[in-house]
């Protein structure tokens, strides 16, 4: 009974998600999804920046929101590929390694939601020069390991 | 507003005890009274909401791992996680 009325207020609930995250096994990771991610919202950013002023048509319209849009949807991606690299890949060893780690994260993770805000090549560019910093702090982790 | 959250299940690292679109509800207020205990399935805030396995305890610490060892990403690799980023206790399976 006790179970029933859960499982009918439960149809009432938001559902959010709860990774079982699963390294597949032997631990896929890779910043370049990223660093694609936050060169994509640069080029949205100049791209957008390009256009008229106010749009002259229907199609001009519809390129700028296709814009935002793109932009909008690889900042979201480039900052879930960041968490998982900051809260699956690195480990306590790296951080004696490289003591400013989350900081460099969460700078990182922050420019990403900065640039679904607002339209900034400044914000763009240090966006995808956070990134490469994260990608060379991964590449020398991988070297290290070797 | 009700003191439970439903999750839907992402990755395999719970099998065979959660398998992946497995919905769950899980339980905010699970702590407040009792303190975990070994063997408890909670979710955790690191970031994203992760779910996972009590298997260690310390004063302020948990050790948590995945309940499929070969396909789990837990407190092996990111280490002991603090008691603060427990969300709550899950309670079933829907």
């Amino acid at each position: 009974m006790e179970n029933f009325i859960l499982s009918f207020l439960a149809k009432l609930l938001p559902t959010k998600t709860a990774y079982a995250h699963c390294d597949v096994p032997c631990g896929i990771y890779d910043p370049k999804v990223a660093q694609i991610a936050a060169a994509t919202v640069l080029k949205m950013v100049q791209k957008i920046n390009e256009l008229p002023e106010r749009g002259k048509s229907k199609n001009e319209d519809n390129a700028l929101i296709r814009m935002v849009w793109t932009k909008e949807e690889h900042a979201r991606k480039c900052k879930d590929e960041l968490l998982i690299l900051w809260t699956d890949y690195f480990k306590p060893e790296h951080l004696q390694m490289f003591p400013n780690l989350h900081e460099t994260f969460w700078k990182a993770a922050k420019l990403c939601s900065k640039n679904k805000q607002e339209v900034n090549v400044q914000l763009a560019q240090e966006l995808v020069r956070a990134v490469d910093e994260i990608a060379e702090i991964f590449k020398k982790t991988k070297s290290t390991a070797k | 507003m009700l003191p439970l959250f439903k999750f839907k299940i992402e990755g395999n690292s719970m099998i065979p005890t959660f398998n992946p679109g497995d919905v769950i509800l899980v339980n905010r207020l699970s702590y407040l009274l009792s303190k975990p205990k070994i063997g408890d399935i909670v979710v955790l805030k690191r970031g994203r909401y992760i779910i996972k396995r009590i298997a260690k305890i310390k004063k302020k610490k948990l050790f948590v791992a995945g309940d499929n060892k070969r396909e789990s990403t837990d407190s092996r690799s990111f280490d002991w996680v603090d008691k603060k980023e427990l969300v709550g206790k899950v309670m079933l399976k829907i």
